[in-house]
This record gives C-alpha cells, sequence and structure tokens, in this order.
C-alpha cells in the first residue's frame, strides 16, 4: 500500500534525526523545526530557505571559515530544505482541513 | 558543485553509477551525485519518493506533474529544475505547452482545472502562510477533488525541497541536449531507476 505523503514527510523527518550525522541533532532538530540554528548557520539556514538562488560560494567558504566542514553544510542544507517543504505541506493541509470542517 | 566531497567523499557505488550514467546518457547531472552521497541519510527516501509523486495514480497525467514541476521550479528561480522539467514536459505535453506554462501560465494552453491549480501552487510557493480556506474553496469551484489538491501539493512540495538543494550547492546547468536526454528519460522511466 502507498504510504501517504505524511507518513512519508514524517519518516523523512526522523530519518534526517535518527542519523548519525556531523551536526549534533539539536542542531538539525532546531533547523528543521524552523527555530534559530546557532552563530553563523542561522543565517545560512533562512536564507536556504527563504532564497535560495541567492546564496553564493562566499556563503559557503564563510561556514567553513567558521569551523563548519562540508558534511555539517550538507546536512544543515538538507535540513533547511525539508523545513521549507514541511512548512509548505502544513500551510496546505490546514487549509484542507479548515475547507472540509467549514463544508 | 559548491561541496567538493559529492565528488571527493563518494563512495564506490555511487562513482559506478554517476559513470554508468555518464556512459549512457553522455553526461551525469550534479542531482546524481546529491542523492547517492550518503544515500541513507537523505536522497534515497527523497528521491524514492517522485515516482509515486510524479507518475502514479489517474489523478493528473504525468504530463500534468511536469508541468506543475517546471512552474513551481520558476516560481523559486530555479532554473536547473526549471528547465529539466520543463524539457522533461515537452516529452510528454509538446515544447509550445512546456514553454507557454513556464512564461506564463494564465495564457497557456491548459485546462482550466490545471491553471487553477497553478494558481494555487504559486501561492503555496511564494507566500504559504497567506494559504487559506478560501484558496481550497477557489479549487473546489474549478472542479478540482481533494484528492487532486494534495496530489498537486505534494509535487509542490518535492519541488520546494530540491529546488532549494540544486541552487545552495550550485548544480551544474545543462546543455540544450543534455536537457533533451534528461527529458526523454524522466518521461520514460517515470523516476523509477
Amino acid at each position: 500500500m502507498r504510504t501517504s505523503f505524511g507518513e512519508y514527510l514524517d519518516a523523512l523527518r526522523a530519518r534526517l534525526l535518527d542519523a548519525s550525522g556531523r551536526l549534533p541533532v539539536s542542531v538539525r532538530t532546531d533547523i528543521l523545526e524552523g527555530r534559530i540554528a546557532p552563530g553563523l548557520l542561522n543565517a545560512f539556514v533562512v536564507r536556504v530557505r527563504a532564497s535560495a538562488t541567492t546564496v553564493t560560494p562566499e556563503h559557503i567558504a564563510e561556514l567553513r571559515a567558521s569551523g563548519l566542514d562540508e558534511d555539517q553544510i550538507f546536512e544543515a542544507t538538507v535540513c533547511a530544505a525539508v523545513r521549507a517543504g514541511i512548512e509548505r505541506y502544513q500551510a496546505a493541509m490546514n487549509a484542507l482541513s479548515e475547507h472540509r470542517d467549514a463544508s | 558543485m559548491r561541496l567538493e566531497i559529492f565528488d571527493k567523499k563518494a563512495t564506490l557505488s555511487a562513482r559506478v553509477i554517476a559513470q554508468v550514467v555518464r556512459f549512457v546518457e553522455g553526461f551525469s547531472p550534479d542531482i546524481i551525485k546529491v542523492f547517492l552521497y550518503r544515500k541513507e541519510f537523505f536522497g534515497e527516501r527523497f528521491q524514492g519518493k517522485f515516482h509515486d509523486v510524479m507518475c502514479d495514480g489517474t489523478l493528473w497525467t504525468h504530463g500534468e506533474r511536469e508541468l506543475m514541476a517546471a512552474f513551481v521550479s520558476g516560481k523559486n528561480k530555479c532554473r536547473y529544475c526549471t528547465d529539466a522539467h520543463r524539457a522533461t514536459a515537452a516529452q510528454i505535453v509538446g515544447d509550445a505547452i512546456a514553454q507557454a506554462v513556464v512564461i506564463d501560465a494564465s495564457t497557456a494552453p491548459i485546462s482550466h482545472q490545471l491553471r487553477a491549480a497553478l494558481v494555487f501552487l504559486e501561492k503555496l510557493t511564494i507566500s504559504p502562510r497567506d494559504v487559506d480556506a478560501g484558496d481550497i474553496a477557489r479549487l473546489r469551484e474549478a472542479g478540482l477533488s481533494y484528492e487532486q489538491i494534495e496530489s498537486a501539493v505534494e509535487v509542490c512540495v518535492q519541488f520546494c525541497i530540491v529546488n532549494r538543494l540544486a541552487d545552495t550547492f550550485g548544480f551544474r546547468l545543462q546543455s540544450s541536449k543534455q536537457l533533451a536526454n534528461e527529458g526523454k528519460t524522466l518521461a520514460t522511466k517515470k523516476y523509477k531507476f
């Protein structure tokens, strides 16, 4: 039986938190929940979520210079991108639910 | 790409797959490297969902979903994904319609239902916090079932994720020939690789 999309997103999110990674689970959780991430990472994560087309090689270099390695940048980017997807899914499901309840 | 790990820390199997793709298609799209990198962390599950979202069932045709993908990617200003999915849509519904949807969906020769879905997806893509029951009501008035609305949302969500990866990691843009080849592959293999 096909997994529902909501179940898939939950599983995706759980995997990002359960899997061993270079970023602490607490940081990955903060990014996935849309909370403030530590230090320079926060500005980067906000940029990925809100306007990824404005990310430049210099932003990546800045993160490296601050002490983050590429695996940490990879994990932060994936978590931020998935957060953006989850936000849109939740917004749509809330609107659908509201409409169904009112109908 | 902006992170060297996708090449330098790729597993042997990932390198082999990338080489096979390069041999068959003539090039290896950067997206493959990202999906294969530490695939248990993200890529395997995320990439594995695309067949369901883009091709499964009859709520929307594959071509309509590729148009949605190209459209959402355009609204996210992701050139890499817009090009790839416009090319895929072109293989299925024709280049004229694919181009028209990306340039101006309001005048594209598409169904009333698809046009209504795209209006909604634009709002969901750009300003999700403003989406409300009124938007759903308009979709229902346009004749969309709740299931069709959910299906369109799924396309939007997948591409809102992958667009951000493409732009942050700096995927290399593809030539017209590469896009045509990739479009043929996605149109025929339907994301089952």
